[in-house]
């Protein structure tokens, strides 16, 4: 019997057969603006308030700017106090490399060689904060930033090893990990880095239309690893309480 | 079939069709009319045959209907001609002109029946094209007065003379051997005994900036099919230039047609009738999808040249939105009746209720056409 976490989503855990297996990679994936960090943020808090210990690692908003902006629903209300608590972390993972790169502006050649001990920092930057606070829920936001982190040089076989070490550590950890990707850049691949939505055991994808004042927003649960999913396309909103997703597929 | 026109008409089957059309993009289908100099570019859509049958039926019903077939006919025909810049007759030479008209005629002998052929005399200004299989009157027996109009209306372009008109002699549908049609002045076919149908007022105007600009390709948000993917996939097939699903042969046509048969079909006080028409076909089309209805139709529509599809219900509301619909100029202010019949048809079956989508909101942000449809109370 697989143990299913509650993904605090109004709507999602029927989809899903009751919530995300434990300890897997669920690829979350749409374009800017779809709502794919309100959804994250919601799978965190929600795993925070139950007792399970939460990090929502962020590459590129600033911690204070997502905090500000998952504290204009509900759910994120108590975020400062499970801060306090020590039951959710919201940190910036900065590896080494960018730290320099930021400094520096260019890196010397001789970094761009040492490609192994850059890749260790990313992964150790990681997967240090995720060990140290005994995580057993992991955001990270978003997939498509780790290859950013890294120097130019990497090819994508050696991101794509990478990805899978960290996927192969979490699952050992027994972490449920929510992966944040934008889409791809042809319609066919679910994930910028186009492999991703392979490593990862399940796939949801956030549409997002607008046209003129009208904006609607679409989930649909793509797969889901040893789960009877309901793969039908569902608009969702966002409501004062957060991401609500509708009863009714289309 | 001589020589020459076989050798153009195999040009065309291996050669010419397989790489004209831009099939692998979600929502678009794109036509690329390519001549010295120049290349233009069509967004067209696959249009179901069975849908034109239903119209032509209405038209030998009614005198209105049939005269807004016509015209929607002839108005398309010459503005394909304008959008794909054929050579005119006056500013050709008369030996490539005539080679012009022998390569179109296989094209439109492929691509809408077989074993084309055709006449020409350019000082009486007559044209005759004779086929077999003619799309729709292959199939309902009556005629196609539509066809009749879109012929004259490319003959009429081709010669920059209005007052051209065409008439279907025979019809193999009626039990004649051939479809013929002939176009030639209106005066010259009513010395012979045609009844004649009236279009004089035809557009010049050929594919603008704006037009170009508004059709371009870009990458679906929502779509995941082509419909290269979908003929790759078996749902679709090509046939001897021909677009097949299951027994229903689709038509290529520019996306002009839809928005000139809503025109002058509510000129005629008849827009009802290509609603209807779209609308149970969509009903059959959607009749054997069980699972994924929303996403099959989705799919199908944006494959098919419709745009970016993206099928949702709020509220217990069927909304259709759709990103890079097919845009034309003064098109924004249309009630897309053959879209909104088409997707109400297919989501009728889908819901198991009767769904009427109407047009909510359309916008032109971002250099391309926005259209929301959501289900009428």
């Amino acid at each position: 019997m697989i143990e299913r976490v509650k993904t605090g989503v109004s709507g999602l855990d029927s989809l899903v057969g009751g919530g995300f297996p434990r300890g897997s990679i669920i690829l979350v994936s749409g374009q800017a603006g779809a709502g794919k960090s309100v959804l994250a943020g919601q799978f965190a808090v929600e795993g925070a308030r139950k007792g399970e210990k939460s990090v929502y690692l962020t590459f590129e908003q600033e911690p204070d700017a997502l905090r500000q902006q998952l504290e204009s629903f509900s759910f994120g209300k108590d975020i400062a106090a499970l801060e306090k608590s020590g039951k959710l972390l919201i940190a910036r993972v900065q590896p080494e490399y960018l730290r320099l790169k930021g400094k520096m502006g260019a890196l010397p050649d001789a970094l761009f060689k040492a490609r192994l001990n850059i890749s260790e920092d990313l992964r150790k930057d990681l997967l240090k904060k995720v060990k140290e606070t005994g995580a057993q829920r992991v955001v990270i936001d978003s997939i498509s930033s780790i290859p950013l982190a890294l120097p130019r040089e990497f090819d994508a076989g050696f991101v794509k090893e990478l990805i899978m070490d960290l996927a192969d550590e979490m699952r050992a950890l027994g972490i449920t990990c929510v992966a944040i990707s934008e889409l791809g850049l042809s319609p066919e691949w679910l994930s910028r880095d186009t492999y991703s939505e392979f490593i990862s055991d399940g796939v949801i994808l956030l549409s997002l239309s607008t046209v003129g004042a009208t904006s609607t927003r679409t989930l649909q649960v793509v797969k889901m690893r040893g789960t009877k999913i309901d793969a039908g396309i569902r608009n969702f909103e966002f409501t004062a309480k957060g991401i609500e997703v509708e009863a009714g597929d289309a | 079939m001589s020589l020459k026109d076989a050798t153009i008409s195999w040009y065309i089957q291996h050669v010419l069709v397989p790489s004209v059309e831009i099939i692998d993009k979600p929502g678009f289908i794109i036509t690329r009319a390519a001549k010295k100099g120049s290349t233009a570019y069509l967004r067209v859509l696959f249009l179901p045959e069975q849908v034109f049958i239903r119209l032509e039926e209405a038209g030998k019903k009614d005198e209105e209907v049939e005269r807004a077939l016509y015209s929607a006919g002839k108005k398309f025909g010459a503005t394909w001609a304008n959008l794909a810049d054929f050579p005119k007759a006056s500013k050709t030479p008369r030996g490539d002109f005539l080679n012009f008209i022998s390569f179109l005629v296989q094209y439109v002998g492929v691509t809408y029946a077989t074993k084309a052929s055709h006449k020409v005399d350019l000082d009486t200004k007559r044209f005759e094209f004779e086929a077999e299989e003619y799309v729709v009157c292959r199939r309902s027996g009556l005629g196609a007065v539509l066809g009749s109009g879109g012929i004259s209306g490319i003959w009429a372009s081709l010669l920059e003379e209005p007052r051209i008109e065409g008439v279907q002699a025979t019809c193999r549908g009626r039990g004649d051997k051939n479809c013929r049609f002939i176009c030639a002045p209106k005066k010259t076919l009513q010395a012979e005994g045609y009844a004649v149908l009236e279009e004089p007022d035809l557009p010049v105007q050929g594919a603008s900036k704006e037009y170009l600009k508004m059709n371009q390709v870009r990458v679906a948000r929502h779509a995941k099919n082509s419909l290269k993917t979908l003929l790759d996939s078996g749902i679709f097939k090509s046939k001897d230039g021909k677009m097949l699903y299951g027994e229903e042969r689709y038509l290529l046509c520019e996306s002009h047609l839809v928005y000139l048969l809503e025109e002058q079909l509510r000129g005629a006080g008849e827009e009802r009738l290509l609603f209807d028409a779209a609308f149970d076909y969509g009903k059959a089309l959607a009749g054997g999808v069980k699972q994924q209805a929303g996403q099959f139709l989705a799919d199908y529509l944006s494959a098919l040249g419709w745009g970016d599809v993206l099928v949702s219900k709020v509220c217990g509301k069927y909304r259709v939105s759709v990103d890079c619909y097919p845009w034309v100029e003064g098109g924004d202010t249309s009630n897309f009746t053959f879209f909104s019949g088409l997707a109400s048809g297919a989501l009728s079956v889908i819901a198991n209720k009767t769904v009427r989508l109407r047009k909510k909101e359309t916008s032109t942000t971002h250099n391309a056409l926005g259209v929301v449809f959501e289900e009428a109370p």
